[in-house]
């Protein structure tokens, strides 16, 4: 027995959505690169064209607020240079910190 | 195995130097900014990680009021928002107040008409990103769109305004891709949108053209956007490079190169925004509304959603919005 797939608007969008999902969690929880490959190929074929039309109000909404978020910290700073220094220097912090809690809950393997 | 990922990993982030979390006012840069012609200050003082800007607080704004209609829809009217919008700013608001909400603020205490209010700021200010959901034809969002901006009455302010108004409708509606819905919207306006449109694309093929020295520049974006429009020699001794700075005249090929550039990631987009600096808040709602229509809300990270603070607020509000209540509570990710 054989069962056909149409892959129309409504199914190509539940792909992209589920296969996003998928991918967070996937990364989340650092499975073999091997799964997020074949993610990745299958959110390929879903293109943000299928997305549904709420998803998309909802997300002219909420990418205007997580970009504005994203520029608060920077927000009139006119010099480029001093941006990068400064996240640069938040971001090797940041990894240092989550260098160790990897090394806590791994229990020396690190 | 462990070591070696995450050695690479913090190796490859320091590197690239790129905004990856939400941060704090002048986090990491000793609390303040630099606003030229305004000097170092903390812009936004109460705010903390994951807040909005005052750009992104206005849309919030807009949202809370237009919910508050959700059984009686109808056309944006001014003066039914102006109690909200006098009761925030006077109780609470935590960002900068611009100088064009300063100044209508006054003109109404001064008993200046609703369809006089106003300054001739030419710096644009999107505050609409939610009537998306409420109204259903270009008409309305574009009516309501410029009646959000009830603070400005410059021109340039205006014609960008509505511009963004109606590509971000067309790639709701229509399904087109954000580059197209630009293009289609810059051949029906004037002659002021098509330069700047088209100055921005020309600039997005300076800068990823490989043979091309901006290309190579390290600040490429920093230098494509301060390449697109003049330098205003303000306070004598900090001349504004306005490409980065509020006026349309910067802030709209500004958005559109960050968005035909970066079009196939809002998250990519938005960030590398925010590295460049300047009024980078204000070309923000227009990539975000933008490329966020165009992926839709399923294309913003798990973290970016947790730690945004007016999220859990914002969808409890946007889902009672007659465009988005019947489908409400089956798509969640």
């Amino acid at each position: 027995m054989t069962h056909e797939l149409t892959l129309d608007g409504h199914n190509m969008s539940a792909i992209y959505r589920i296969s996003n999902k998928l991918l967070i969690n996937n990364m989340k929880t650092s499975l073999p690169s091997i799964t997020c490959l074949a993610l990745l190929s299958i959110r390929g074929f879903a293109t943000a064209s299928d997305v549904k039309r709420e998803d998309k109000i909802r997300g002219a909404y909420f990418g205007a607020l997580v970009a504005d978020a994203l520029c608060l910290g920077s927000h009139y700073e006119y010099d480029a240079p001093k941006i990068k220094q400064a996240y640069s220097e938040f971001v090797y912090l940041y990894c240092l910190l989550k260098m160790v809690c990897i090394k806590d809950v791994t229990n020396q393997r690190y | 195995m462990l070591i070696y990922f995450t050695s690479l990993s913090l190796s490859n982030t320091i590197l690239d130097g790129i905004i990856d979390e939400y941060m704090a006012p002048g986090e990491a840069m000793g609390g303040q900014t630099h606003g030229v012609g305004w000097g170092a200050r903390n812009y936004h003082p109460g705010t903390k990680k994951g807040d909005q800007t005052d750009y992104g607080e206005y849309n919030v704004l807009v949202l809370e009021h237009l919910a508050q209609s959700v059984d009686n829809p109808h056309s944006f009217d001014v003066s039914e928002f102006i109690p909200l919008w006098q009761k925030r700013l006077t109780n609470g608001w935590k960002q900068w107040v611009c100088t064009q909400t300063k100044q209508t603020y006054q003109q109404i205490q001064q008993g200046v008409s609703v369809n006089s209010l106003g300054g001739n700021s030419n710096a644009m200010a999107l505050r609409y990103s939610s009537v998306f959901a409420y109204y259903s034809s270009e008409e309305e969002v574009v009516d309501a769109a410029r009646k959000t901006m009830f603070t400005h009455k410059e021109r340039t302010a205006i014609l960008g305004n509505q511009f963004f108004a109606k590509v971000v409708y067309r790639i709701i509606h229509n399904n087109i891709p954000p580059t197209k819905a630009i293009k289609e919207v810059a051949e029906e306006s004037g002659e002021w949108i098509q330069n700047k449109v088209q100055q921005a694309f020309d600039k997005v093929h300076e800068a990823i053209d490989p043979n091309n020295e901006l290309s190579k520049q390290e600040f490429v974006d920093d230098l494509a956007l301060t390449s697109m429009a003049r330098l205003w020699d303000v306070g004598k001794s900090e001349p504004i490079k306005v490409g980065k700075a509020s006026p349309t005249e910067g802030t709209l090929p500004g958005a559109i190169y960050f968005i035909v550039k970066y079009e196939r990631s809002l998250i990519e987009a938005a960030k590398a925004n925010a590295m460049v600096g300047g009024d980078n808040a204000s070309r923000a709602v227009a990539i975000g509304m933008v490329l966020g229509a165009y992926h839709g809300v399923g294309d913003i990270p798990e973290k970016f959603r947790i730690g945004l603070n007016q999220w859990e607020h914002s969808e409890a509000l946007l889902k009672t919005f007659p465009l988005l209540r019947d489908s409400a509570g089956n798509d969640e990710l």
